[in-house]
């Protein structure tokens, strides 16, 4: 495991993803103890760790998100209230919620990623019905930050120009699956 | 390129910050003036968004488990595990020694699959719940949709199916009710086998003057028609028409349409019009008609041709006499369309003129109450004794009556008298099945089931009709022989 401390805003924004994802990492055996000793399991651990995970991604996506504190620091603070949340919906409420009730900010937080997981939870569908060789070419551009060129020439595209618009017509039809989603796969 | 690729790069020119300063401008005042171009960004957004978090998901969740595998003092300390595996090993022994006194038939297909009246608390540690493998899973299991692009009235034979639909002209109109001319999108899908419909996303109950029915033998059909990724429906008063080919012939079908606002299925006035077994209509055979026709007119004209020899005409109707051993031939008669009938036998299992007044899912089954009922309180145990805890999705397959019914996995009914197979799902895209023979007679109440894993055995609808036909067909050999 990599030691070396990297920029995570700027790795997550570039596209380096991986070496973010492996550094961030450091962080989960002190949120994995904190969670299991206060009435969770492994299982919980990797869920709360990693919904902190996904809100720090999108938070670094945000061009004016600034990251005042170690990333670690952050991971932590966010896991412990989203902890919260979860034993307070399963009706446990420890002494731990009661050193976090005033914490503003994270509530906000919360509620966002609540309200953004709804979101994407209906367009998961229409990720479903995209066709792998569009998700894989989107990946590509918008997740780890290929140019079209490097892209054009790894799914043998003639030209940059030919991958461009194929690029623009998977967006199509995405938007068109999601203006009429054909299956209702809501109960799974 | 076209006018729609050029605004979806127009919008992400904007998104990346790449526009000039006054075409950023004349974007912002458009997004403020437009309410449709506004809702088109924040959808692009939306897509652009929810694919980079997928894969970041993706990627922590492989990591995750590298991460794991890689440090495992870290989460699981040695002293603890042993400790962990002489306690798993003491319960094991308990549980041993309690389900041997347990009478119940051997099981046909695995012998450690045994119900477990009680309930051990053992938890698992090696399972790795990951929705998304339960979403790529699932989806394995989902039939796809066959497209097909048609231009006004047509008649297609659907595919994998003897069953044909017939759509009339000017039948389809846009939101707007306009009638649609010029080439459209047909999307359509049977789901006719018990495998395929045991993951079947719509619940599959029916309310009847206040009484829950299930569906047995059912095949459903779903039908959508699009023109430009628009949605079309059928202008009113219009229909479509179904030949259906039924897998099952059974004896009190009916048509069903699920109603997607009020979420029921609903029983259409449909009548079923079944062809009885063995029964047929007389046709004429025309070509061998046409032969014999055209065999008689020739033999005509040859009888109607007057012979000559050396340029004289003989006057075949002055000969009197016959020479000895010729003999006359009848004359030929002119063939008689009856002469030449020929049986066609139908299809039994095709169920003739079902009329679809809409777009949408149909069903077309049996009602049944589930017999012998029982709600029964359920806990699942894997092949080691481990407690699956992250059980997500039961299907209880009736195999008696030809039946699939989904349950949280918590709690199911099901007919203690009857063949059934119980399907688990978990989280992390794990499939377990149990299989509750009808000589094992169960009572409502709570039990832990000991499943098999077939995760790495079943990972498809094939794979699965495979399973249960074995299934099936171990259960049959098993009642038999008692």
């Amino acid at each position: 495991m990599s030691k070396t401390k990297i920029d995570i805003v700027a790795a997550l924004r570039k596209g380096k993803n991986h070496a973010a994802i492996q550094e961030l990492y450091q962080s989960y055996p002190s949120i994995s103890k904190f969670i299991r000793r206060n009435g969770g399991d492994e299982f919980d651990a990797r869920d709360i760790f990693q919904d902190a995970l996904l809100i720090l991604y999108r938070n670094t996506q945000k061009n004016d998100f600034e990251l005042t504190c170690a990333a670690g620091t952050y991971l932590y603070s966010v896991s412990r209230f989203l902890w919260k949340d979860v034993l307070k919906k399963r009706n446990k409420e420890t002494e731990l919620s009661k050193s976090l009730k005033s914490n503003l900010p994270l509530e906000t937080e919360l509620e966002t990623f609540q309200e953004q997981q709804i979101q994407a939870k209906k367009l998961a569908t229409v990720l479903l019905q995209l066709g792998e060789k569009c998700k894989l070419i989107l990946e590509a551009y918008y997740y780890q930050k290929m140019s079209m060129k490097d892209i054009a020439a790894q799914f043998e595209y003639s030209s940059v120009n030919s991958a461009k618009t194929q690029k623009y017509k998977c967006i199509e039809r995405a938007k068109k699956i999601a203006a009429n989603p054909i299956t209702t796969p809501s109960k799974f | 390129m076209r006018q729609e690729l050029e605004n979806i790069q127009y919008i992400e020119k904007y998104l990346e910050g790449a526009l000039e300063f006054e075409d950023k401008q004349k974007f912002e005042q458009h997004l403020e003036e437009n309410l449709q171009f506004k809702q088109d960004v924040l959808l692009q957004i939306q897509i652009v968004q929810n694919l980079k978090e997928e894969a970041f998901l993706k990627n922590i969740s492989e990591f995750h488990h590298q991460y794991i595998n890689q440090s495992p003092k870290d989460s699981f300390p040695a002293t603890k595990y042993i400790l962990w595996v002489l306690l798993f090993a003491l319960l094991g022994a308990a549980i041993w020694k309690f389900t041997t006194s347990f009478t119940t038939e051997p099981n046909p297909l695995k012998p450690q699959q045994e119900i477990i009246p009680t309930k051990p608390v053992l938890t698992t540690e090696n399972v790795k719940p990951d929705y998304r493998a339960r979403v790529a899973t699932l989806q394995a299991f989902q039939t796809p949709f066959n497209a097909v692009r048609l231009n006004g009235a047509a008649t297609i034979r659907l595919e994998g199916s003897n069953s044909i639909l017939s759509i009339p002209k000017n039948a389809l109109v846009d939101r707007s009710g306009k009638v649609i001319k010029g080439a459209y999108e047909l999307k359509y899908r049977l789901i006719n086998d018990l495998s395929a419909r045991s993951f079947y996303p719509i619940d599959m109950q029916y309310k009847k003057a206040e009484e829950n029915y299930r569906f047995t033998g059912a095949a459903i059909f779903e039908i959508q028609a699009f023109k430009n990724g628009d949605t079309l429906s059928l202008a009113p008063g219009k229909s479509m028409s179904l030949d259906f080919e039924t897998i099952k012939r059974n004896t009190a079908l009916q048509l069903f349409y699920y109603d997607k606002k009020q979420q029921i299925w609903e029983a259409t006035a449909a009548a079923i019009n079944y062809h009885r077994r063995g029964s047929f209509e007389e046709k004429v055979d025309s070509v061998r008609y046409r032969a014999a026709l055209a065999d008689f007119e020739t033999k005509q004209a040859a009888k109607n041709k007057v012979p000559q020899r050396d340029g004289k005409t003989i006057d075949l109707g002055s000969t009197a006499l016959m020479p000895e051993g010729i003999q006359k031939l009848p004359e030929a008669k002119i063939p008689l369309p009856n002469q030449y009938l020929v049986k066609h036998f139908y299809n039994p299992k095709i169920i003739k003129d079902l009329e679809l007044r809409s777009f949408g899912a149909y069903n077309l089954s049996e009602l049944y109450k589930v017999q012998n009922q029982v709600a029964i309180e359920a806990d699942y145990l894997d092949e080691k004794g481990n407690r699956i805890d992250d059980a997500y999705l039961l299907t209880v397959i009736d195999l008696n009556f030809d039946a699939a019914y989904s349950f949280k996995p918590k709690e199911f009914i099901c007919n203690t008298k009857a063949n059934n197979v119980l399907i688990l799902w978990t989280k992390s895209g794990k499939i377990y099945s149990f299989v509750k023979r009808a000589t094992v007679q169960l009572k409502t109440g709570n039990y832990s089931f000991n499943m098999q894993d077939l995760s790495s055995s079943v990972k498809s609808i094939d794979d699965l009709k495979k399973y249960l036909r074995f299934v099936r067909k171990a259960t049959k050999k098993n009642v038999t022989n008692r």
